[in-house]
């Protein structure tokens, strides 16, 4: 147990044991949606709109067009749980490599990628997010595009400061001394020791990412119905919500459930790599 | 004193070289869409050719780009934001009519969120480790995992459907008295402010811990001052200062939150506006609110990073 003090720290911390649970529960119901859910989420069912939860046969009830709600929430945490990871990916993607050239060249790459860091970071993040969808118009391929191309600056900022006090450190001078090329310092040597905190800011923005995607399918810029993205059915259910209001409860409990569990595994894993904090227990 | 001028200066330098890099992007955007709307308003026959002509013109349509930035800056500079391509008003018009709705519901919001957050947030940290630190922590997390938009519905539903306490609808009238302004307000600044109260409940307490740890905590400690007295006198203020910068740089996050939390409530705001322009495909629109929110985050920051500087003579004017 003692060559894994990460894990070992990360499963002391109550809640984010619990958030693991809970995210491998959604991941299993998006794996494995079709032998879960008890009907084709898109299937209408036009003889039975608005069934209340309790309903037989409809443990969640229907939506307007007679479609099997937790059907269509077990499909959703597909879509949320595959944008959110494809977003996170794209953006730790452009933002690691940038941040690694900013931070490890210098001069004016560094001035120049910095800056338009700080062009990105003044920009309200979601009001950005809209523009570029009206722009490209509304797909789940444009929100994972928009989404990653825009949460970019986060993961340069952190990694150029990681680089700036590694490219100081004595392996990089013995790789450098030894003839190595700079690509090669960059991604054979100080790379690697730059993931662990790619992935851990990646882990505490996948939560972030699953938000927004359902904030821009809320506004109607997102993934477009019929696709059961969680977002996209708070959408649809507002216009029956005084009648329907179950339409819409569902499945804000299931983003808030999923971003919560996704929330507590980002605390717990920042807490168990960043040593500074572990020292201090 | 000089360096803090230098600095000043600086950051003003850094301020408006990206309000200028916002402008291209945001006519960049523009000018990259797919489906020139003169075109698209001349197949719907909502004008006719003649018309489309003129409009192409004054849009510079037929120019390079260049022209065509060049001339969009050059209006900027007047406050000139075009025009509406669904109500032909002036935009610059319509955002000012819509954007003091947004600052007093961004401001309510930070209101609301700074009055949640800094009192949990204490009482968290006073109490470290135990049930209601735990409480306060997993309420916190709550607050940020809950989508606005889904809170914002709940509360029409529960306040305003069933119980009928609260407008649903809108914003208040001064004429109708304050009551009515701030009525209509709980609401949507609740909405808005429940995300940013968790974030800074958070950051509070980790800042009030930070504090207690430090010598002089320990030194009033031994000489027998009142814990109470030790929390409020001598660890709040100084733990005060990551938590209000946090809360200025947080304003962007209010800011685009505002576009959900308008479209809910029909708050007359820059949010609904911009919503609504790009459901119509309004370019003029979308292209001056954009602006206005970026422009708007930047003077924020802006705000925000020189009174840092104010207050704590220990940063370096770097």
């Amino acid at each position: 147990m003692n060559r894994h003090p990460v894990l070992r720290s990360f499963l002391r911390n109550k809640l984010a044991v619990a958030g693991s649970f809970i995210l491998i529960g959604f991941v299993v119901c998006a794996i494995f949606a079709e032998f879960i859910a008890p009907y084709d989420p898109l299937k209408m069912d036009l003889d039975h709109p608005f069934q209340p939860p309790g309903s037989p046969g409809h443990l969640l009830g229907t939506d307007n067009f007679g479609r099997d709600i937790l059907s269509r929430l077990i499909y959703g945490a597909r879509i949320s749980l595959s944008v959110g990871l494809v977003v996170v990916a794209l953006a730790s993607f452009i933002g690691t490599t940038l941040g690694l050239i900013a931070g490890y060249i210098g001069g004016l790459v560094d001035l120049i990628i910095m800056r338009l860091v700080e062009v990105f970071y003044s920009f309200p993040f979601l009001v950005l997010a809209v523009a570029v969808m009206a722009v490209l118009g509304p797909s789940i391929y444009n929100v994972m595009l928009v989404l990653g191309v825009v949460n970019w600056p986060i993961y340069a900022r952190l990694i150029r400061s990681r680089v700036l006090s590694l490219r100081e450190e004595s392996f990089v001078e013995a790789a450098r001394a030894l003839g190595a090329s700079r690509a090669r310092i960059m991604f054979q040597h100080i790379l690697p020791n730059c993931i662990s905190l790619s992935l851990v800011t990646g882990a505490m923005q996948v939560a972030g990412a699953i938000l927004a995607t359902a904030s821009l399918g809320f506004l109607g810029l997102g993934v477009q119905p019929p696709t059961p993205e969680w977002g996209a059915m708070l959408n649809e259910g507002k216009a029956f919500f005084r009648e329907a209001p179950f339409m819409i409860t569902y499945p804000g409990i299931a983003i808030m459930i999923v971003v919560l569990a996704l929330n507590f595994i980002g605390d717990g894993l920042r807490d168990a790599v960043d040593p500074r904090l572990r020292k201090e227990r | 004193m000089f360096t803090m001028l230098n600095y000043i200066i600086r950051r003003l330098l850094i301020g408006l070289f990206t309000l200028i890099c916002i402008t291209f992007i945001v006519f960049a955007l523009v000018s990259l869409a797919p489906g020139d709307p003169i075109r698209l308003m001349l197949a719907s026959e909502r004008i006719n050719p003649e018309l489309a002509q003129r409009m192409i013109q004054y849009y510079k349509l037929d120019q390079p780009w260049y022209m065509r930035y060049g001339a969009y800056l050059f209006s900027l500079l007047h406050g000139d934001l075009g025009y509406s391509l669904t109500t032909r008003n002036k935009v610059s018009l319509s955002i000012a009519r819509a954007f003091p709705n947004t600052v007093l519901l961004t401001c309510a919001s930070m209101g609301v969120a700074i009055l949640i957050a800094i009192p949990l947030g204490i009482i968290a940290a006073a109490y470290r480790n135990t049930l209601a630190d735990y409480s306060a922590l997993v309420a916190a997390l709550i607050g940020v995992s809950m989508p606005n938009f889904w809170l914002g519905l709940m509360l029409i539903l529960i306040f305003g459907l069933r119980l009928k306490w609260l407008p649903i609808f809108g914003i208040g009238r001064l004429e109708r008295g304050l009551m009515d302004v701030i009525s209509h307000l709980i609401l949507p600044s609740i909405t808005l402010g429940s995300g940013l109260a968790g974030l800074l409940m958070r950051l509070t307490r980790s800042a009030l811990l930070d504090v207690l740890g430090m010598e002089y905590i320990r030194t009033a400690r031994a000489k027998g001052v009142a814990e109470s007295q030790v929390l409020i006198k001598h660890s709040f203020r100084n733990a005060m200062i990551p938590v209000l910068t946090t809360a200025g740089l947080q304003f962007g996050s209010l800011l685009g939150g505002a576009m959900i939390v308008e479209t809910i409530f029909a708050w007359p705001g820059m949010g609904r506006l911009a919503i609504q322009a790009v459901q119509e495909r309004d370019f003029p629109v979308i292209q001056g609110t954009t602006l206005v929110f970026a422009a708007s985050f930047i003077v924020v920051t802006l705000i925000v990073d020189l009174l840092y500087a104010v207050i704590d003579p220990r940063i370096r004017y770097e």
